[in-house]
C-alpha cells in the first residue's frame, strides 16, 4: 500500500515538474528502471570479438624467413629480428596493435589475434624462435632441397615487365626494359618469394649459384608467340584497377572504354591477376 | 576597485579533462582576465618526421589524438597523397567521409556528455557514453579499432568495408536517432540546464570573426564556416551538404550546433552510404615523397590543417598540423573575461577543448 503511494507520488511530482520545465529526464531515469544495465557483467559475460578488432601480434614460426620487413615498417620500433641467432622478438608494451606487420610480411607467417595481451605488471618481452633451414629442409624431406638455398636468379623466359621489382619489399631488384637487364642486390635481398609469386612467366627462383649481379641471357631469345590482354566487354566494370597496374602502360580506361595498346602490351599477364571481375584473358597474336 | 585575485587552474582539475592551465584573475566572483599556459603534454611530433618514414607518420600523427584520431589520419595520408600527386579511387574518398562522419557523432555525444558532467548532470554524461559506445562498437566491427582505428594509409584505405556491413552502419545509426533525441531535448528544454547555459559566454560574431574562431564555436555564433562545404576533402560536394548554424553565441547555441550536427552527421552517412560507387580502396603510391601540399579538413572541433613536404625521400622533411583548439584559445579568453568563476568549467568544455591536439 505505501510502495503504491510512493509510486503515484513520485509520478505526480514528475508530471508537475516537466510541466514546469525542470527534471525533463525524468522519463528517460524510470523508464531506465526496468531496463537491463547498460554494462557487461563481465567477467561473467565475456567480451564478443569482432573479426577485425587487432588485440595482440602472433607469429606463426615455421614460414617466418627472418627477413626483418616487420621490423623496418613497425612505427614503434617494437619487434627486433635477429636473423643470425635466429630469434625474433617483441616488446609487448611498445607495440600499439597497428598491424602494419600483418600487412606486410611477405611470408604471412604474423597475424592478428582478437584478443589482448593478458595484463601484467612488468614490461613483457616475447621471443620466438626462427626455424633454422636445416630442420626445415629435413621436415620437408627431398621435396625442394634447393629452393631457398641460392641467390635469386632469373631464367631466360624473362619479359623484363619489372612486377617482380615492384613486389619487392626491400627495392633489392632492378629492371631495364631497354636494355633488356634484370639484376638482383643480393645483399638487399631478404629472400622472401614475393617476387618469385608475382613473376608471370615463373622465370625467377632461388637457383643457387648466380653471380652477384646477374643479368639474364634471354636478351637474344625473345619470345616467338607474343600474346596479348583481351578484355570481356560484359564483365569488365572499368574500376581501371589493370590499367594501375600494367607496368608500361598500355591499357587506358575512360568512363565505358577499356583500350589496349597492343604495341606497348607484353603479355606480363599483370592486368590478369588484378582484375576484379575476372574479365581479361590472354589471346595469341 | 574590488581587490584583485589570482586563482590558478589545471591542469589538474577535477571537471576539467585536459591539461590546460588558467591563471583566472578575479574581481570578487567575476574573471576580469584569463592568462592561458600550455606544454604539459608536448610530443614532439613534428621532429619525429625526420626519423619515421611517410608510412609509419601516418600512424604516429594518427595518435595526436583519441577523438578526432580519423581525421588526423586522413589529413596526414591526403597531404601526403598530395605531395606525391596521387589521386585516390572515389571508394577510398567515400569510406574516408563516412567514417569521418561516424567519429564526428562519436566526438559530439562525448563532449555532450562531458558538457553535462562539467554542469553537475552526472546521469545524463552516464547516458551520452551509453549511445557513444554503439557507435564505438560500429568502429571496432568495421576498422578494427575502437579509439585508433589505423584503417587509412597513403594511397586510400587498408581494408575495405563491405556494402552489407555499410548498410548495417546506417541502419545502426537511424535506429540509435531516437535514443540521441531524447538526451539531446535535455540539454534543449531543461530549465536546470538552461539556466547553466543560455547567455554565457556570449561571442559575437563580430568578435568570433575578428578572433579567428573555428568550428562550432564560429558556426554557433552565426558565421557560416565549414570546410565540408568550401574544402576539397571528401564527397561532401556530392551529398548535398548544409552547415548548422545557430546565432546567438552563447553556450547553448554552441551545444545546439552540435547537437544538430549528430543528427546531420548520421544522415550523411546514409546519403553516403547509398552513393558509395563499387571498386577498388587503394592505389599504388611511389615510395619517396618529392613535393609539397596543404589540406584544410573540418574536424568535429573546426579547421585543421595539414602540410607535408617530401625530398625525394622516404622520409618527409617537414609535417605541419595545426588544430582547432590551437585557434579557438583565444575566443575561449574571451569568452571568460566577465564571467563568474562558476561558469569557467562550463564555457572552457564550451569551445571542446584537445589539448593533446593543441600540443602534440
Amino acid at each position: 500500500m505505501i510502495l503504491i503511494v510512493l509510486v503515484v507520488a513520485a509520478l505526480l511530482c514528475m508530471i508537475i515538474t516537466d510541466r514546469l520545465g525542470f527534471f525533463k529526464f525524468g522519463r528517460t531515469i524510470l523508464g531506465s528502471i526496468s531496463k537491463k544495465t547498460a554494462c557487461r557483467m563481465y567477467p561473467v559475460v565475456p567480451r564478443e570479438w569482432q573479426e577485425r578488432t587487432r588485440g595482440s601480434v602472433s607469429i606463426d614460426g615455421p614460414n617466418c624467413i627472418g627477413c626483418g620487413i616487420c621490423a623496418n615498417v613497425c612505427p614503434t620500433n617494437a619487434i627486433e629480428v635477429d636473423k643470425a641467432e635466429g630469434k625474433w622478438t617483441i616488446h609487448r608494451m611498445q607495440c600499439v596493435q597497428c598491424s602494419a606487420c600483418v600487412d606486410n610480411c611477405p611470408k604471412k607467417c604474423l597475424t592478428m589475434e582478437n584478443q589482448y595481451t593478458i595484463p601484467d605488471v612488468v614490461k613483457i618481452v616475447d621471443t620466438y624462435d626462427i626455424p633454422a633451414k636445416a630442420a626445415k629442409k629435413a621436415s620437408d624431406g627431398a621435396a625442394a632441397p634447393a629452393e631457398t638455398d641460392g641467390d635469386l636468379t632469373c631464367a631466360d623466359t624473362c619479359i623484363f615487365c619489372g612486377l617482380c621489382v615492384k613486389a619487392c619489399p626491400t627495392d633489392a631488384i632492378t629492371v631495364d626494359r631497354k636494355e633488356k637487364l634484370w639484376k638482383v642486390d643480393t645483399e638487399a635481398c631478404v629472400k622472401c618469394g614475393a617476387c618469385i609469386d608475382k613473376c608471370p612467366k615463373k622465370s625467377l627462383s632461388f637457383g643457387g649459384t648466380a653471380p652477384a649481379a646477374s643479368t639474364a641471357p634471354a636478351a637474344a631469345a625473345a619470345p616467338v608467340k607474343k600474346s596479348i590482354a583481351a578484355v570481356d566487354e560484359e564483365k569488365c566494370i572499368y574500376c581501371a584497377a589493370c590499367e594501375n597496374e600494367c607496368p608500361e602502360d598500355a591499357i587506358k580506361v575512360d568512363g565505358t572504354e577499356w583500350k589496349l595498346d597492343e604495341e606497348k602490351c607484353i603479355g606480363c599477364e599483370a592486368c590478369v591477376s588484378v582484375c576484379p571481375t575476372e574479365a581479361i584473358s590472354m589471346k595469341e597474336v | 576597485m574590488a581587490k584583485r585575485t589570482i586563482i590558478p587552474f589545471g591542469p589538474q582539475h577535477p571537471v576539467l579533462p585536459e591539461p590546460i592551465h588558467l591563471d583566472l584573475v578575479l574581481e570578487d566572483e567575476t574573471v576580469v582576465d584569463a592568462i592561458p599556459s600550455i606544454g604539459y603534454i608536448h610530443r614532439g611530433l613534428e621532429k619525429l618526421c625526420e626519423i619515421k618514414d611517410f608510412n609509419q607518420m601516418v600512424y604516429v600523427i594518427e595518435r595526436i589524438c583519441g577523438i578526432c584520431s580519423f581525421g588526423h589520419g586522413w589529413g596526414a595520408s591526403a597531404s601526403i597523397e598530395g605531395a606525391m600527386g596521387v589521386e585516390i579511387p572515389e571508394r577510398a574518398e567515400y569510406l574516408r567521409t563516412i567514417l569521418h562522419e561516424l567519429s564526428r557523432i562519436h566526438s559530439h555525444l562525448l563532449w555532450l556528455g562531458l558538457m553535462a558532467d562539467a554542469f553537475g548532470f552526472e546521469s545524463l554524461f552516464n547516458h551520452c557514453w551509453r549511445v557513444r559506445e554503439t557507435v564505438l562498437d560500429l568502429f571496432e566491427k568495421n576498422t578494427g579499432g575502437r579509439v585508433i582505428f589505423s584503417i587509412c594509409k597513403a594511397g586510400g584505405m587498408r581494408k575495405d568495408i563491405s556494402n552489407e556491413n555499410l548498410k548495417e552502419m546506417a541502419d545502426t545509426l537511424n535506429e540509435l536517432k531516437a535514443e540521441i533525441k531524447e538526451l539531446t531535448d535535455v540539454f534543449i528544454n531543461d530549465a536546470s540546464v538552461q539556466n547553466r547555459m543560455t547567455g554565457v559566454g556570449v561571442l559575437t560574431k563580430e568578435e568570433a570573426i575578428e578572433l579567428c574562431a573555428v568550428g562550432p564555436t564560429v558556426r554557433g555564433s552565426g558565421v557560416v564556416q565549414d570546410l565540408r562545404l568550401t574544402g576539397n576533402h571528401g564527397v561532401y560536394h556530392e551529398l548535398g551538404f548544409e552547415p548548422v548554424v545557430e546565432e546567438a553565441g552563447d553556450c547553448m547555441a554552441r551545444t545546439k550546433v552540435r547537437i544538430r550536427e549528430v543528427f546531420q552527421s548520421i544522415e550523411l552517412i546514409g546519403k553516403a552510404v547509398a552513393k558509395i560507387p563499387d571498386g577498388p580502396v587503394d592505389c599504388k603510391v611511389p615510395k619517396t615523397v618529392d613535393g609539397e601540399f596543404a589540406i584544410r579538413m573540418e574536424q568535429p572541433r573546426g579547421e585543421a590543417f595539414y602540410y607535408a613536404k617530401g625530398a625525394g625521400t622516404k622520409f618527409l622533411k617537414r609535417m605541419r598540423v595545426r588544430t582547432p583548439t590551437n585557434i579557438n584559445v583565444p575566443a575561449l579568453v574571451k569568452m571568460l573575461g566577465g564571467s563568474d568563476l562558476a561558469d569557467v568549467p562550463v564555457l572552457v568544455l564550451t569551445i571542446d577543448p584537445c589539448i593533446s591536439c593543441t600540443e602534440r
